[in-house]
């Protein structure tokens, strides 16, 4: 009976939905992205809020506007998924504070002014008197800069909490879907900010940053992979705890077919491999190498096509 | 604890598929510690400067053949149960001598080259691409390969059995090769280092001590002769487990690569119609005299038109585990290659295996599609959709 009724209360059911599984590549692209921006976002504005009077490299300076190209990439990726593409505007036409969607929708429109003016505030004097050389940018560009200048710690700030939204919100928006056991857990959003926060950093590494620029953001990605670590085993945990619908969703990470896309891309060659290069790195005092950034990267976003694939499976209909 | 642990079902193939991660990433640090990421390393054995790729990598061979050689004579390793490629002399031979020329060409071994571009190096991340090249390339002109890769066909040979020498003796034979080799290399490099105005690179200590470990293997080897029972009078009658339909069905697909499937009907009738994937007995072999020849590195699965009751000589002589489909042609007949019927009452379990051999049945008779699964009894009305439901950002 239970099971009958969980066929028709979550639509687990072919006649009902004829496509069970419905996200391809397009979804974890665009979390993948996602939480690189907001961990970019987060880190960058953060260093320049705890240290505001150190001189900060070109790659960081540059990092918000990479931010707004990464994520137009994912935003492509997204609108790619939706089946009704001219009913995009529809999610701006309301807001419901219990969907993650709705929450979603407004944070990411928020995204978009705030790292601009978090880019065009961190331009050089330099790169200013470039631009405003230019007659046709000069009468728009003064008063932004002026502006951006003037409030730029509320705009660092904002930039963090954008970025902490961002990077929250991808994970709820799994978390809080009841049908699938294997996404229906409150470690999700966190589990994605501490991995967004992470590739944030592998991606800033990626480039030419000060030293001490990069200790900070090593510093601040050993500590968001040892976060992942915990929130991962939490996350098993729960599901050990939970029902058996709960324990099929951990079969699929511990024996199942998402067992070694899970143990070896994610836990080991995602986390556990960068996370010790990273640390005998920082205590040796090794050259940076892109490494660990690479494979922190690869690694993120298999944590995310792996949790993505495999939720789509786990359901309640095995379990009458 | 028997090995090997994966074939012998210790763990299953997701585990093994960890433990392989595992291992490549141990096998890729003591490459990088050995300095195996560095071409100026690898070059150098060719010009006897540094040896330290033949000492490294035929110490592991040797390690490796020692370490299986006494496992296997003390019986906690079944070698039959290894995977052993086949030996096609000619091509490999080709094959052989075109991957010399890119290891002096680029300075790299596909491994090594796979540990440098992990280390940073440009060089070994061109090597990388040029061995994916490579690769692509010969898939396109595979055709015109195609006869020449199976020429010189040898199934699969090992030293021990072409030679007819135990395998003990031939480990220690080979170990003592090794030491010889590394005994001449350090010659040259003292002679060739001596030439460039550098010195020894070797300490006599740990060299010695790795002498004396490689000679306590061997004995340890030889010793296990005596473990061994004289000639087996009689070979102990071959294990037959049945198969049934589904599961054939299933590792056919899944992992065509474990089974030799034959089918041990009249040549004709085999002919007519079989298994998708089966070999028929040859007409001028219809005793199946080959079977007892195939090399066991998978297992064999034999059916007639009906179960079989006894194996047919030649497969009893099998060297590995032999499988008898239950049923026969017949029973697979009807279990896979006839469309299956709806399930009625519909439960999940009846729907599951309903899918499950749908696919099966579409997969080895070409069909198209699986048939529409049923729709539950009840009043939910089918309302289609578009072909892919979106949403979510």
């Amino acid at each position: 009976m239970t099971g009958n009724l969980e066929v028709v209360t979550t639509r687990h059911n072919a006649a009902i939905d004829p496509v069970l599984s419905a996200w391809g590549w397009e979804i974890p692209v665009y979390l993948f992205l996602g939480g690189l921006v907001a961990g970019l976002l987060i880190l960058g504005a953060g260093y320049e809020l705890l240290h505001p009077d150190r001189p900060r490299s070109r790659a960081l300076r540059a990092m918000p506007f990479a931010a707004l190209g990464l994520l137009s990439l994912g935003m492509l990726a997204l609108f790619l998924d939706l089946a009704h593409k001219l009913h995009v505007y529809r999610f701006y036409l309301a807001f419901r504070w219990t969907s993650p969607m709705s929450w979603g929708s407004w944070i990411l429109l928020l995204v978009y002014p705030v790292a601009f003016l978090h880019g065009v505030g961190s331009l050089t004097a330099g790169q200013r008197e470039t631009l405003l050389a230019r007659r046709a940018l000069a009468p728009l560009l003064r008063p932004l800069l002026r502006w951006a200048d003037r409030a730029r710690r509320a705009v660092l700030k904002t930039s963090v909490v954008a970025g902490l939204g961002l990077g929250l919100y991808t994970g709820l928006l799994l978390g809080t879907l009841a049908a699938r056991p294997q996404w229906n857990t409150a470690v999700l959003g966190p589990l994605f900010l501490a991995s967004g926060l992470s590739t944030g950093a592998a991606f800033l590494l990626l480039f030419r940053l000060d030293e001490r620029e990069h200790d900070f953001v090593v510093r601040w990605d050993v500590g968001a992979i040892l976060v992942e670590l915990l929130l991962l085993g939490a996350m098993l945990l729960g599901f050990a705890a939970g029902d058996r619908s709960a324990q099929h969703a951990l079969y699929h990470l511990m024996g199942g077919p998402w067992t070694s896309a899970f143990w070896s891309l994610v836990v080991f060659a995602g986390l556990l491999v960068p996370l010790a290069m990273e640390l005998i790195g920082r205590r040796r005092r090794l050259p940076l190498a892109a490494l660990a950034p690479a494979l922190i990267l690869a690694g993120g976003f298999a944590l995310r096509w792996v949790l993505l694939v495999a939720g789509q499976a786990s359901s309640f209909r095995e379990f009458p | 604890m028997i090995f090997p642990l994966y074939p012998l079902d210790a763990f299953g193939y997701e585990a093994s598929l960890v433990a392989g991660t595992l291992l490549g990433f141990a096998f890729g640090f003591v490459l990088e510690r050995s300095g195996f990421g560095r071409a100026p390393v690898l070059a150098a054995q060719f010009y006897f400067a540094d040896t330290r790729v033949l000492k490294v990598m035929f110490g592991a061979i040797v390690t490796a053949l020692l370490g299986t050689t006494i496992l296997a004579g003390a019986g906690v390793l079944d070698y039959s149960l290894l995977t052993v490629p086949e030996t096609f002399l000619w091509p490999q031979l080709a094959g052989g001598l075109l991957l010399g020329v890119g290891f002096i060409v680029s300075g790299y071994c596909p491994g090594t080259a796979v540990v440098a571009a992990g280390s940073g190096n440009l060089d070994g991340a061109m090597t990388v691409a040029g061995v994916m090249a490579g690769s692509l390339l010969y898939g396109f002109f595979h055709p015109w390969v195609a006869e020449f890769e199976m020429s010189g066909a040898m199934g699969v040979a090992r030293l021990p059995d072409l030679l007819g020498v135990p395998q003990a003796l031939l480990a220690a034979g080979v170990a003592a090769m090794a030491v010889g080799m590394f005994l001449g290399a350090e010659a040259l490099e003292k002679l060739f280092a001596r030439r460039r105005g550098g010195g020894p690179l070797l300490a006599p200590v740990p060299r010695n001590w790795v002498f004396i470990g490689i000679a306590l293997a061997s004995l340890g080897g030889l010793g296990t002769l005596a473990l061994e029972p004289p000639a087996p009078a009689a070979a102990p009658a071959p294990r037959v487990v049945r198969i049934d339909s589904l599961t054939l069905a299933r590792t056919l697909v899944e992992s065509p690569d474990s089974v030799r499937l034959v089918d041990v009907r009249e040549p004709a009738a085999c002919e007519a119609k079989r298994i998708p994937g089966a070999m028929c007995l040859p007409a001028d072999d219809p005793g199946g005299s080959f079977l007892a020849d195939l090399p066991p590195t998978r297992r064999l699965v034999l059916y007639g038109a009906a179960e079989l009751r006894a194996l047919p000589g030649p497969a009893a002589r099998f060297g590995g585990p032999v499988l008898v489909l239950a049923g026969g042609f017949a029973a697979f007949e009807t279990a896979i290659l006839t469309a299956p019927v709806a399930p009625s009452p519909v439960t999940p379990e009846a729907l599951a295996r309903f899918r499950l051999v749908s696919a099966l049945h579409a997969k080895f008779t070409g069909a198209a599609a699986a048939p529409p699964p049923p729709a539950p009894a009840g009043p939910a009305r089918v309302q289609p959709r578009g072909p892919k439901k979106g949403g979510g950002c």
